[in-house]
């Protein structure tokens, strides 16, 4: 700029640079829209961006707008410290408000969602006396587990996590029965439609079947991310906090054999009084049951596992139970030493036969006259309660002549023992001896002198209200 | 300290000094004074010659480094002899977010003043300083001049004995200047006494019966205005209606008794003069607009402005 | 001062009661809880910190001031190293010198050589009090030579310093002297024994020289606060709050944002998750969290600005130059802020209230049809559970007063014990007594067990002309007791030997007047028993025929004669050792028993505990009657095999149930006051700091109020795990954990002497915050228990102990500063 220039050359040149100034910020911009782009992309692959607008936590939102950042990890560690200070005070509500805070502000950390879900659902639900304020906290630890699923649609553990807190926190804690009462009557008014099946959208009665529909998600998730991501979801995807075991991974049987287990849990728990006040369905219900679950354990065994040394041989484990496939020669060594191995480590053969064996009707009929026998045991009507027996006993003899691996498993010693047991003892009452052909003699010898409760039946373990009617057929 | 004097200073010197107590200015030296009842006095110099500071050391808005001043015959730091005085500080200093009433009102509290008699004395001093039409107004939204008028309204709001008053004519108009001295000479007739310090010599020469000269924190001149304006050997004869011939004979009458004639000419009237008439007449005739007179093609020599 | 323990610990022989009194006025450890209720105790702690910081900060500016003036010699120009700077210097190298030499000494490293028989970090020990002392006379000697460098009152009040440190060392030497004579040794006390006595005695004389300190100031403070005038306060405060409101706009900012905050609940207090009993503890305790934050920031904000705005746009000088003195101004500025604090505080509480009664009322009315509809259903024990739900939510909206009695176990063999089983649940404060066994837990009303020292206050006395309601039977019963009590008592002091003849004839007319007393209450209460008699009759004769209709009638009738059953509440968790039977809870039985009338038939009840729950049950108000406010009530498990835990708080007679909302506004009085020392803070910051600094400090006291008391209360007590700010730095780099001693290098040798010389300045840190936390009261409303007048008074007692220093400080410094600067 030479001194002394003429006015109007420095009008002239402030206009330059006036449009310089414009140029640049319109490229600038220009340049936003690309990367926007790129970035949107980056976070879908890796999970972590706010699905989609109506999903936004306003609350979460504006606490990471206020912490800005860095800040944030340093309130998450306070609050976290806060939060065990306050369990061991059994401030347990307090609690509850602390990591609800937390997870506002760590929406994406999901260790965070794993461990309080399980401490709400497990540990705080425990200290609590009442059966209902048991169910309560099981039920919002639960609802927890599905927030965190709901920010983390990606993420298998979650979903897997959720899965198991309904099998198995409400279907084998101590008060079982009452808690799946509980379950049953939920009424869901604060509409977390908390009993909603995911895979068939609407609510069912029974935790197992909502389990069995969690875990079959989180196995379809895995199928999918396995076709799209492939290898990726090894190597390359950086979660926020990568979990050492994370579940999922290719050769991860536990993952993928609980909707089996689930569905036969079911069927268990529906020749039983396993619902407080609640009969007993057997005939055709229970014996579709019992087949869908053999369904689900065959499809188990069909599956592909890559074997654990060289992933590109296949392993089935249905291959264990099927003599002739299993000698073929296309198999190698090294895929029948992993098929056995892993078959006795899912105790497959069990499993399927059991599932084949309860699924025909002699099985479903058995398991009735049992239940009739013990109930007439119960109400002192031992005539009936002997002749019920003694055709259970007849049918279940017959039908355990065809399934033999079932047959032979202890848990099965020990439940035959326990009703022939039960039938001596009503036939003492009625003034008969055993006689000496007595079917499982040698399982009654075994468990004669220690009477065993089944936990997850009514009639072994709780007083009854009102006489049971008589075993319905109807579905439930 | 005589019997009716109001100020009295003895030795009074201030030292600014850092955090560190390391002296940085001698702001003041060793000042003696004295202020009667019912006088003006002012107070003049230069900017930074220490008029501030005395008025401050005489407020008790400063500590004194050596020596001590009484007003009213009480220490600077005795709060009950406020009640007899009213301040006006250089800058107008009030509350920008209350209103002229507020502000009066506010100020009128601090002192012995019954309501009913405040109320009355606070719209006194609006229409007084002529601030009756914007009174609602918020101080943040009054001009220069403006403030200084509500600043003085607040220092005599108490109808002190005692008047210190900061420059009051700076940022005024000739038609407000004009009015402070009215007022403050009004003050004087009331007996009060008023302490100015400034550096408009015109508006101070007219109205302060003592004036003190300070230059660098020094007490140079003291003394009645009158006295120290005499020129000594200049005697000054004001003439009417002398034709320029005479004034040569004048000259010699005034060479034969050994005088000198420095100067000879018609005096001319001053600005502000010209100016006040200029407006109070257009009070009087709003709307007629009389052309100055070298626009319009008017004989030569008319009469000068009266 | 191990001899001056033995006193502590309460020995036999105790000191003369003028050397106790002046040893509880020197400590600021020591205190008397007795008087007033603990309330003097507390002032006298107030004034003793009090004291030391006037006296430390007389004799900090009398040091400064000393060392200004000695800077400006005669010639004018500065002079660095003279007397006062050298002595600074040494004094503090020494002291340093002496950490490090007595943590050498205790690091062992190298052995410190004695010299004439004493270790040298005692002998620095010597030379710094000697420095120490001539500091302070150089101090106090400046007040006397200058005439202008102090007043009459200076010179009288370092004299009164004087005064005080011989008083400490005499008090010492009186306290050693008495304590020789007990235990009988005589000949000339040893001069180590000198050594110590000089030193606790200039201890103790520096808190009575703080007393005195503390004397001149507030008498000083007193002339002024004589000539405040209402008239200038109302002016100044006006002022402030129409500033405040034009010109920041403080107040509309302050309740958008709450309103906005009310309109959002649900992102933050959001979540069904809640549960139904806890939803108003919740809501309480956030809503008045925010109203607590909005205000102080609004404070944080306004106070420590209006000072220094004032001064940097020079309003202050034509407002000092007015007849208005400091303290005035100060005082107008706090009173103008907590004005503005009490209308928004006032404003946003009625709207919390109104908002926290709609969302609780809705919950309790939708769990109510809850319930109503489960039970059409035939599902009772869930219409049960919301019944339940509902009532628990219910109880909490209100303002109960409780009474709480002195908790004592006896274990499974009978023996008693003060504390129950430990179950090893990691909170201490509940412990277990076991069920189906002879343990039992038993709380005692009314009177305070002797041998823990535990003393009796209002809390633990049944209010009995509350609790039964005048006119009843058990109301008339009462009072004939009573005045059959003052006949006994009046009767045995009769029978005392030497009797003077006036005290004799007092008692005997007092006595013919309680006879009359007794006789008057008979005549009342035979018509109420007669009528109640008939009553229970006629009901008797019905229930026979099985006529109910005018029975409940009869039965009202007849409750009307008797005051209402009392409510007991009680909170228990429950411990199973086994799962016993499937979905029923533990029971336990609670026996009621009036300890002054054996002859009374006891009250049991039995009833299901469920966890965490608050249990209510009644006792009939009968077991009061002639009680003098005592009881017992004894709690037993009777479920075999499992344990039931409780600490004394957990049990509670219900004196009283007042209205939630009179309840709520005294809840507001802890945010109030929470403002007004964050005011006085800001107020207090900004006479000599400029406003940024000051609102930083402001900012700062307000957050280490809330966070850090708790950290500086476990440094005060035990000191923190770990060494000092320095030793921990040095741990913090090395990564070592807290409990490994670090190896003795001279580093960290440095750095323990650092922290010698640093911690005792920390823990004092703790008088000097003020504790924010401790003003809350809301979590008191939270949990539906009333603010009693006692716990209000102590808040403000509290909130000013800190106001008031806090505005004297600020006052003096305002004082002292030139406005003009």
């Amino acid at each position: 700029m030479s001194t002394g220039s003429s006015p109007k050359s420095t009008a002239q040149t402030s206009r330059t640079r006036q449009l310089v100034y414009a140029l640049g910020i319109v490229l600038i911009f220009g340049a936003m829209w690309p990367y926007t782009e790129w970035l949107q992309r980056r976070k879908v692959d890796a999970d972590l961006g706010e699905a989609s607008i109506g999903q936004i936590d306003g609350g979460s939102f504006l606490l990471k707008l206020a912490m800005i950042g860095g800040f944030r990890g340093v309130v998450a560690d306070v609050l976290w410290n806060d939060s065990i200070e306050l369990q061991k005070q059994q401030e347990w509500d307090k609690l509850k408000e602390k990591v609800d805070f937390i997870t506002k502000l760590q929406p994406h950390f999901l260790s965070v969602w794993t461990f309080q879900g399980w401490n709400l659902a497990y540990n705080v639900a425990v200290e609590w006396d009442d059966p209902a304020d048991k169910y309560t906290w099981i039920k919002n630890g639960i609802t927890f587990l599905r927030q965190g699923v709901e920010k983390n649609r990606r993420s298998p553990d979650l979903i897997w996590d959720t899965a198991w807190t309904y099998y198995h926190k409400i279907g084998f804690s101590d008060e079982a029965i009452i808690l799946r009462r509980l379950f049953y009557d939920d009424r869901d008014l604060e509409g977390l439609n908390f009993k909603i099946d995911p895979i068939t959208q609407e609510p069912r009665d029974d935790n197992f079947l909502v389990s069995k529909g969690w875990y079959t998600r989180a196995i379809r998730l895995v199928d999918e991310g396995v076709q799209r991501m492939d290898s990726r979801l090894e190597g390359e995807v950086q979660y926020v906090d990568k979990m050492p075991d994370r579940k999922g991974r290719p050769g991860d049987l536990n993952f993928r054999v609980m909707p089996a287990h689930a569905q036969t849990r079911y069927a268990l728990s529906l020749e039983k009084m396993s619902v407080k006040d609640l009969t007993p369905t057997f005939g055709d219900v229970a014996q579709a049951e019992w087949d869908h679950a053999n369904r689900d354990w065959k499809e188990f065994g069909e599956y592909e596992f890559p074997a654990f040394n060289n992933p590109d041989e296949k392993i089935q484990l249905d291959l264990s139970t099927d003599k002739e496939r299993f000698k073929s020669p296309e198999l190698s060594d090294n895929q029948r030493y992993w098929v056995n191995r892993w078959a006795d480590q899912m105790n497959y053969r069990y499993w399927k036969d059991k599932t084949d064996a309860e699924r025909e009707m002699t099985g479903v009929l058995a398991r009735q006259d049992f239940y009739e026998g013990t109930v007439a045991l119960k109400e002192a009507r031992f005539r009936d309660s002997v002749t019920k027996y003694q055709e259970g006993i007849n049918r279940w003899q017959d039908l355990l002549e065809r399934h033999t691996v079932y047959r032979d498993d202890d848990l099965n010693k020990r439940d035959t023992g326990e009703i022939v047991r039960r039938y001596v003892f009503a036939l003492k009452q009625v003034g008969e001896t055993p006689p000496d052909d007595l079917p499982f003699k040698e399982l009654y010898e075994g468990v004669k002198n220690e009477p065993f409760r089944d936990p997850f039946d009514q009639l072994d373990m709780m007083k009854l209200k009102e006489a049971p009617k008589s075993a319905a057929a109807g579905s439930r | 300290m005589g019997s009716n004097s109001i100020i009295e200073t003895r030795n009074l010197s201030k030292v600014y000094k850092d955090f560190w107590g390391r002296p940085k200015v001698q702001a003041l030296k060793a000042l003696d004074l004295e202020v009667k009842q019912g006088e003006i006095f002012g107070v003049l110099g230069p900017n930074g010659s220490g008029k501030t500071t005395t008025i401050k050391l005489l407020l008790g808005l400063l500590f004194p480094s050596e020596g001590e001043a009484l007003i009213f015959g009480e220490p600077t730091t005795n709060v009950a002899k406020n009640e007899r005085i009213g301040y006006l500080p250089e800058e107008t200093y009030l509350y920008k977010y209350l209103n002229a009433e507020e502000t009066l009102h506010f100020y009128g509290r601090l002192f012995k003043i019954p309501s009913r008699e405040r109320t009355k004395r606070v719209h006194e001093l609006i229409d007084l300083v002529g601030l009756t039409r914007s009174k609602h107004r918020q101080l943040r939204e009054y001009s220069k001049g403006m403030q200084r008028r509500i600043g003085l309204a607040q220092a005599l709001i108490n109808q002190p004995e005692l008047v210190l008053l900061d420059e009051p004519t700076s940022g005024l108009d000739p038609i407000g200047t004009d009015e402070i001295k009215k007022l403050i000479v009004d003050l004087r007739r009331q007996g009060k006494t008023v302490v100015l310090s400034g550096h408009l010599l015109a508006d101070m020469q007219d109205i302060c019966d003592r004036i003190a000269i300070l230059h660098h924190g020094e007490l140079r001149e003291i003394g009645k205005v009158s006295d120290l304006l005499t020129v000594q050997d200049i005697t000054q004869i004001k003439v009417k209606d002398l034709p320029e011939s005479a004034w040569e004979e004048i000259r010699g009458v005034v060479s034969r008794h050994g005088g000198e004639v420095v100067d000879v000419g018609r005096p001319t009237t001053t600005l502000e003069e010209l100016f006040l008439r200029i407006v109070t007449e257009s009070d009087k005739y709003p709307g007629r607009r009389r052309i100055a007179a070298d626009q319009q093609p008017t004989p030569a020599g008319s009469p000068g402005p009266k | 001062m191990p001899w001056l323990s033995l006193w502590a610990q309460g020995t036999t022989v105790t000191l003369p009661s003028w050397i106790q009194w002046m040893i509880v006025w020197a400590d600021p450890q020591f205190t008397d809880a007795r008087l007033l209720g603990g309330f003097f105790g507390g002032f006298m702690t107030w004034s003793k910190l009090l004291g030391l910081f006037c006296l430390i900060s007389w004799l900090g500016t009398r040091f400064f001031n000393l060392f200004l003036r000695s800077q400006q010699s005669r010639s004018g120009q500065s002079v660095v190293l003279n007397l006062p700077v050298i002595g600074l210097l040494l004094f503090v190298g020494i002291a340093i010198l002496t950490a490090f030499l007595s943590i050498v000494q205790q690091a062992a490293v190298f052995p410190i050589p004695l010299i004439a028989g004493y270790p040298i970090p005692a002998l620095l020990v010597g030379i710094e009090f000697l420095l120490g002392f001539l500091a302070l006379e150089a101090v106090m000697w400046s007040s006397y030579r200058r005439p202008q460098g102090g007043s009459a009152s200076q010179r009288g009040l370092a004299l009164g310093v004087h005064a005080a440190l011989a008083a400490g060392v005499f008090v010492i030497y009186k306290a050693f002297e008495f304590n020789r004579n007990v235990r009988g040794l005589k000949g000339s006390i040893a001069s180590q024994d000198w050594q110590l006595i000089l030193t606790d005695g200039l201890r103790y004389g520096a808190t009575y020289a703080g007393l005195v300190v503390l004397a001149y100031f507030a008498l000083g403070m007193f002339k002024e606060a004589l000539s405040v005038r209402w008239r200038r306060l109302y002016s100044i405060a006006w002022q402030t709050v129409l500033d405040a409101v034009r010109r920041m706009w403080a107040p509309w900012v302050v309740l958008v944002l709450f309103v906005l905050f009310l309109a959002f609940t649900n992102w933050f207090l959001g979540g069904p998750g809640t549960r139904t009993p806890e939803l108003a503890r919740r809501y309480i305790e956030t809503l008045s969290w925010v109203s607590s934050l909005l205000l102080s920031l609004m404070i944080l904000l306004l106070a420590p600005m209006s000072l220094p705005t004032d001064i940097r746009t020079q309003v202050i000088y034509t407002i000092t130059t007015k007849p208005v003195n400091r303290l005035e101004l100060i005082w107008g500025r706090l009173i103008g802020y907590m004005g503005l604090i009490t209308a928004v505080l006032l404003v946003m509480g009625l709207v919390s209230m109104f908002f926290v009664e709609r969302v609780v009322n809705s919950r309790i009315s939708t769990t109510r049809e809850q319930a109503v509809a489960s039970r059409e259903v035939g599902k009772l024990d869930d219409a049960r559970r919301s019944e339940e739900q509902a009532a628990q939510l219910e109880n909490k909206m209100s303002a109960r007063v409780p009474v709480f009695g002195f908790l004592s176990f006896t274990d499974s063999r009978g023996k008693a014990r003060r504390k129950g089983i430990d179950v090893g649940q990691e909170q201490k404060l509940r412990s277990h007594i076991e069920g189906a066994s002879a343990s039992k837990a038993s709380w005692r009303f009314g009177q305070a067990p002797q041998k823990e020292g535990r003393t009796l206050t209002a809390e633990n006395v049944l209010p009995i002309e509350r609790l039964l309601k005048p006119g009843t039977l058990e109301a008339v019963e009462d009072s004939l007791f009573r005045a059959r009590y003052d006949q006994a008592q009046i009767k045995m002091n009769l029978e005392a030997p030497n009797l003077k003849g006036s005290e004799r004839r007092r008692l005997e007319d007092r006595l013919t007047k309680v006879d009359s007393e007794v006789k008057r209450i008979q005549a009342e209460l035979e018509p109420i028993q007669k009528q109640e008699r008939d009553l229970r009759e006629q009901i008797q004769k019905l229930e026979g025929a099985g006529k109910s209709a005018d029975l409940t009638s009869l039965r009202a009738e007849r409750d009307k004669l008797h005051s209402p059953p009392i409510p007991v509440e009680m909170v228990f968790n429950v411990f199973r050792t086994s799962k016993g039977e499937l979905g029923e809870a533990v029971r336990a039985s609670m026996v009621v028993s009036n300890p002054l009338r054996p002859d009374l038939e006891l009250h049991r009840s039995v009833f299901p505990v469920i966890e965490y729950y608050t249990i209510r049950r009644f006792f009939p108000s009968r077991m009061l009657v002639g009680s003098m406010g005592q009881l017992a009530i004894e709690i037993q498990c009777i479920t075999p095999s499992q344990f039931i835990g409780m600490s004394e708080k957990d049990l509670y007679v219900l004196s009283n149930q007042g209205s939630f909302r009179t309840n709520y506004i005294a809840g507001l009085t802890g945010v109030w006051l929470q403002a007004l020392v964050i005011t006085s803070v800001g107020l207090f910051a900004g006479t000599f700091l400029s406003w940024s600094v000051a609102f930083l400090l402001t900012l700062a006291v307000f957050v280490f109020g809330q966070l850090a008391i708790g950290f500086l209360d476990q440094f005060n007590q035990m000191g923190v795990v770990g060494g000092g700010p320095f030793e921990s730095l040095i741990r913090l780099l090395t990564h070592e954990n807290l409990q490994s001693n670090l190896a003795s290098t001279p580093a960290v040798m440095a750095a323990k002497s650092f922290d010698l010389f640093l911690t005792p300045i920390l823990t004092r840190l703790i008088y000097v915050i003020p504790n924010i936390s401790a003003l809350d009261v809301s979590n008191q409303v939270a949990l539906g228990f009333a603010v009693t007048t006692p716990t209000l008074i102590g808040q403000v007692l509290l909130g000013l102990g800190y106001a008031l220093p806090l505005t004297a400080f600020a006052y003096y410094i305002f004082k002292n500063r030139e406005i003009a600067a």
